[in-house]
């Protein structure tokens, strides 16, 4: 098993000044800051809610989300161990997973992705295989999927997790470990059958 | 994990509207922390005066009063952008169905799929089949002081005017109804069938003899608004008859093509046809088709011009090249007259076209910037060196009216300088032919 996932793109941080403005309530800086992180914040929501495009869990994740998370930006501290944007994927993931606990919305809400679903830009094979990623996601315990998720989407390290889901680091390495063999054995028989 | 291609698994984008929500939300009822599944929000719009959104899960209502243009998201169905003084209710259902009751002034709709979208006028309702339309309700209190000469009373006279961008609408209003398709408008009134309105026929042209009442002592800055620009469109209305009725004009409703083509030759005109559209305030300039999509131009042009199926694919190249420049210029303009630099994008060109026209300046700013700009072209004004910081109607205005020439001298670096302007010059102009004015400005 590889133990490093491939890192993706370094995320840009919202620049100083704006953070700043953002902070005092400046309405443009804080529509750049959701600009900025938007797409991070519905790619983690909707992952850990296992949908795949919008929905009416994943929209309101998200935009809760960032109520929150402008509520609080004074008491964010950019000199502080947490960049913003791992502050802020900690915030969308606690709220996903109050959410998934509260409704214990998993696979019962969600219909799962056909893999012949018409998407003319894709591939039937790359569509199925999307599907089955999507699928064996949603068959994760949400505690796992929580790990996975920000480790594998969205690469932040084992004590960013665990801070931001306030566990130990030898729970976050457990959970993951579980979550990656539990994935590969459900993906196995897609990818060598 | 690499191996295992969790990348595969793409979850989409995010709403595009969801940075206005959520501002909108913390605008409306920052105390309020009530979960996911409901919020009560207002919409905070730049300039926009008054508007109040209850946003849900799927769904949501609000009600638009604008006194300056605003832009308002309609929970995921679609955007509204109200000019001064409309007045518009609106509700989408949690099965996204939207109904909406536009009582005043003007609003351009986007709308998405989703469901069933209705725009309720006092004079007709409009059922949505397609994406982009404006409605116009005219909302004229006439007094019948000015008909009879004595105090009887007032009456409203309500009008719905659509018109089409993209897609189908139908206008229905007392068991009558009508299909407009892109390009076209209709009309609804009280007591009479709506119907396509006819090319001359505007909101408040057939109004021009109805005076406008006095405003009450108590009129509202939006009733004072609504007055103005029933005033102006009435004033537009009687200037087009004006010219409409003046033989010396070229587009008037009685000029002859062959008249107007010979008084307003968009190629090569002569300095005294330059100076004679000076003189009138008017612009003629021909426009290469802009489109969405991949362009076939190469294949369109005459096949007089010889050219080879490389050359045409190379035409066609450059088209797009130019085409793509100009609509993403006409987009951003756009965007700086709407504040929104993402509503222009799923607009058609004729739409954009529309929009910047109609909304980008009063009469009076147009008829200045029209004498301005013919003045240049007759060589009786320099032309600024620096039009980067002029308004997005004077951009607008040089960039189609530089648009045949700039073309011109895109394609003469594929077939060479010649073909390229008898391609050109084939059938007097590019695709699209104008000549145009407001008429001069009163001194």
């Amino acid at each position: 098993m590889n133990e490093v996932s491939p890192a993706p793109a370094a995320r840009a941080e919202l620049d100083e000044l704006t953070l700043r403005r953002a902070r005092k309530g400046d309405r443009a800086a804080q529509r750049a800051l959701i600009e900025r992180y938007q797409k991070m914040v519905f790619a983690c929501v909707a992952r850990m809610t296992c949908s795949r495009g919008r929905n009416a869990i994943a929209d309101d994740l998200v935009q809760e989300t960032f109520i929150r998370v402008l509520g609080a930006l004074e008491r964010f501290d950019p000199a502080g161990d947490a960049k913003l944007s791992t502050w802020i994927l900690t915030i969308a993931t606690r709220l996903a997973l109050n959410e998934l606990r509260r409704k214990q919305a998993s696979l019962d809400d969600l219909v799962p992705v056909r893999a012949d679903a018409p998407r003319p830009d894709r591939a039937l094979e790359q569509q199925a295989l999307a599907a089955a990623v999507r699928n064996a996601i949603a068959a994760l315990p949400v505690d796992q999927r929580a790990v996975l998720v920000l480790r594998e989407y969205h690469d932040l390290d084992y004590t960013d997790i665990a801070r931001a889901l306030e566990l130990d680091l030898g729970t976050v390495k457990s959970r993951l470990s579980r979550a990656r063999e539990a994935l590969r054995n459900t993906l196995a028989e897609v990818h060598h059958g | 994990m690499d191996d295992l291609r969790l990348d595969s698994y793409d979850p989409g984008e995010p709403d595009p509207a969801l940075a206005e929500l959520v501002l909108a939300r913390l605008d409306a009822a920052p105390q309020r922390r009530s979960g996911v599944r409901w919020a009560i929000a207002g919409m905070a719009i730049a300039a926009a005066a008054c508007a109040a959104i209850v946003v849900g899960l799927r769904g949501g209502s609000g009600l638009i009063e604008a006194q300056a243009r605003m832009s308002v998201s309609l929970a995921g169905r679609g955007i509204a952008v109200a000019e001064p003084g409309a007045r518009v209710r609106w509700t989408v259902a949690r099965s996204g169905d939207a109904e909406l009751e536009q009582s005043a002034g003007t609003v351009f709709y986007r709308v998405e799929h989703g469901g069933a979208f209705v725009v309720k006028t006092p004079a007709g309702a409009v059922r949505v089949h397609g994406t982009c339309f404006k409605v116009e309700v005219e909302d004229m209190r006439v007094s019948k002081q000015g008909v009879t000469g004595a105090v009887l009373g007032a009456s409203i006279v309500a009008a719905a005017w659509v018109t089409v961008y993209e897609g189908k609408v139908s206008l229905a209003h007392g068991g009558g109804e009508v299909a407009l398709t892109a390009g076209q408008r209709g009309v609804s009134r009280d007591g009479e069938s709506p119907r396509e309105a006819r090319g001359d026929e505007r909101p408040g042209v057939t109004s021009i003899d109805a005076p406008v009442a006095p405003p009450s002592a108590n009129a509202t800055q939006a009733e004072l608004l609504r007055r103005d620009e029933q005033q102006r469109r009435q004033i537009a209305a009687l200037t087009e008859k004006l010219r409409a009725l003046d033989p010396t004009e070229g587009d008037g409703a009685g000029a002859k093509d062959g008249e107007r083509n010979r008084r307003e030759n968009p190629v090569d005109p002569s300095k005294e046809e330059l100076l004679d559209l000076a003189k009138r305030c008017r612009l003629a300039y021909d426009v290469p088709t802009l489109q969405e999509g991949a362009s076939r131009y190469g294949n369109e042009l005459p096949k007089e011009l010889g050219l080879t199926p490389e050359e045409q694919q190379a035409v066609s190249r450059a088209h797009q090249k130019f085409n793509d420049q100009a609509l993403a210029q006409l987009r951003a303009i756009y965007g700086e007259i709407v504040g929104d630099p993402k509503l222009g994008a799923q607009l058609s060109p004729d739409a954009l076209s529309s929009e910047i026209t109609h909304k980008g300046g009063s009469a009076e700013e147009i008829q200045l910037l029209f004498k301005r700009l013919s003045a240049e072209r007759a060589g009786l004004l320099p032309a600024p060196k620096d039009t980067t910081t002029a308004s997005p109607i004077e951009r607008y205005y040089r960039l189609m009216t530089s648009a045949g020439d700039g073309f011109e001298r895109e394609l003469a670096g594929v077939i060479g300088p010649d073909r390229a302007h008898d391609a050109r010059t084939q059938h007097g102009g590019w695709n699209n032919k104008f000549g145009t004015g407001r008429g001069c400005p009163s001194e």
